[in-house]
């Protein structure tokens, strides 16, 4: 019986001292930077443009902000000195990378209709980029929301702000639209391949109905907080995302939505995957379903 | 990429995944032993190019009870670094003794177990039935190795899952063929595991080695135990 003893007493040790890890800081698969490249960046990216979509310099600017404490960085399209004139998208940007590798996404966006047609703001998160800091669930919400507060005091106003949330960033695009607890509530959301919660990526994993809880604190509840949500709302979701799956996590968070049926708008883009749905959509039917619903 | 962050990600998601030990005591231990082990493996996943199967770790221990008869516990040691008390505690009763002058002629054996994972931080917890079957042809010298073939079959009771969906998986039906072999104290078990036969394995965020197709996932588990006072 000594060796039992000896293993039981192993394990009590074992987990007194392994049972205060968690991953959430494993959860984000930030990339830090010196400086943003921007069109010179030779990574990877979500999507490649051609140079017709280039933007004179002048449009393009990089911003400090003050999140909580530490410094973080954005990059605005459009010219500061009409935001009080100008509709803007805030373009909350997705889990993987920085700044660099969705400057084509903000370009894109910076292209619809015409150059310019809208203001369009990315941040990069706590950790993320040139940002200072460790990414937290609640840290997307604040650093969001410092570029908003900018934005405000810059002149822009409730009705010309649309909030863009890809992915990840579906989290705090949707807890700003739900929650009148940021500078602005904008007036029209966007989600694209939006995260459900990290529940449904447990349950999707597991086949059980398991809880996040075992390996994470973060909940990343979109598909609650959308219940909230009352402005016109846009998803667009490909159906062949491999990575969130649109059964499981866009279409919860579309059937949530808390507004009337007239104020929700589906794009379910056949054969589009997690980070191609304009590619695969197609630029101009993409750019023209955004300018639709910003514009009607 | 962040491999180091990937790799952990990908840990800590399968931890929780519908089997991360192999099975236990498909042949019932004689009356008064007892075994403690440990496991290894679990689902395979591709990662840098490599399928490999995730390290998750066991510890556990067995007893016969009576000759038919065997009781176990298991602790998840890999789900404790991340805060999760995950254990598996059972019973195996053998049901049918073959005529041992018969070599193709199986024992049979049932075992019911309750896995059970407890977040330590938040308490949250969870609580999964499992019942398995199997057939178990014995061989060699005094017939101490012998090759089995079954399933371990996961009930989930919840009727829901997040935000309110049904829950539709009752059962994973996760089928398995395995080897048991015995050297003095020492047994050695190597096990191919069907994990989620029926299930799909697209679209989740895991990378999952899809071997079998669009359904399931492979499994390799070992195990080393001693016999500790016989």
């Amino acid at each position: 019986m000594k060796m039992v003893s000896k293993i039981i007493l192993s394990l009590v040790i074992g987990i007194i001292i392994l049972s205060c890890q968690k991953i959430d800081s494993f959860m984000f698969e930030n990339i830090t930077t010196n400086e943003y490249l921007l069109d010179d960046y030779k990574g990877t990216r979500e999507i490649y443009l051609d140079s017709s979509y280039n933007l004179t310099k002048d449009q393009i600017h990089q911003l400090e902000f003050e999140s909580n404490g530490s410094t973080i960085y954005g990059i605005y399209i459009g010219d500061i000195s009409t935001i009080n004139q100008d509709t803007v998208i805030v373009y909350c940007h997705g889990n993987f990378g920085n700044i660099d590798y969705y400057w084509s996404r903000q370009k894109l966006l910076a292209n619809l209709g015409y150059k310019n047609r809208f203001g369009v703001l990315m941040i990069d998160y706590k950790g993320y980029g040139m940002s200072e800091g460790t990414p937290t669930e609640a840290g997307l919400v604040e650093d969001i929301n410092a570029g908003i507060i900018w934005l405000k005091e810059e002149g822009l106003s409730n009705e010309r702000l649309i909030i863009y949330g890809f992915s990840m960033g579906s989290y705090p695009a949707t807890f700003l639209s739900a929650r009148n607890q940021g500078a602005i509530v904008p007036s029209k959301l966007i989600l694209e391949a939006p995260f459900a919660s990290t529940e449904v990526m447990v349950n999707d994993a597991s086949k059980l109905s398991m809880k996040n809880n075992y390996f994470t604190s973060t909940d990343f509840e979109v598909a609650d907080l959308i219940k909230e949500v009352n402005q016109p709302f846009l998803w667009m979701h490909g159906t062949d995302d491999d990575y969130l799956a649109i059964k499981t996590h866009g279409e919860i968070v579309y059937k949530n939505y808390g507004g009337s049926e007239a104020n929700k708008t589906a794009l379910r883009v056949d054969g589009a995957n997690h980070s191609d749905l304009p590619l695969y959509y197609g630029f101009t039917k993409y750019s023209e379903s955004l300018i639709n619903f910003i514009t009607k | 990429m962040n491999y180091i962050k990937i790799i952990i990600l990908v840990l800590s998601l399968h931890l929780i995944v519908f089997s991360c030990a192999p099975s236990r005591f498909v042949n019932t231990l004689p009356k008064g032993e007892t075994q403690i082990g440990c496991t290894l493996g679990g689902p395979m996943q591709n990662i840098f190019g490599l399928t490999i199967p995730t390290p998750y770790s066991s510890l556990v221990v067995g007893h016969g009870l009576r000759d038919d008869i065997t009781i176990y516990g298991g602790i998840h040691t890999t789900a404790m670094v991340f805060n999760t008390f995950q254990t598996d505690i059972g019973v195996t009763k053998r049901l049918y003794h073959s005529d041992s002058s018969n070599l193709w002629k199986p024992d049979l054996s049932g075992s019911f177990s309750l896995n059970s994972l407890i977040e330590l931080k938040d308490g949250v917890y969870d609580l999964f039935p499992q019942i398995d079957l199997n057939a178990v042809w014995k061989y060699g010298h005094k017939k101490s190795h012998y090759f089995y073939l079954g399933a371990s079959n996961w009930f989930d009771l919840n009727k829901y899952k997040a935000h309110g969906e049904t829950q539709k998986n009752t059962l994973i039906f996760n089928p398995h063929i395995g080897n048991t072999w015995q050297k003095n104290k020492w047994t050695f078990t190597l096990e191919y595991k069907v994990l989620g036969l029926m299930e799909s394995n697209q679209n989740v965020v895991v990378n999952y080695a899809k071997w079998h197709g669009k359904q399931s996932v492979p499994g390799i588990f070992i195990g080393l135990s001693k016999k500790i006072n016989r």
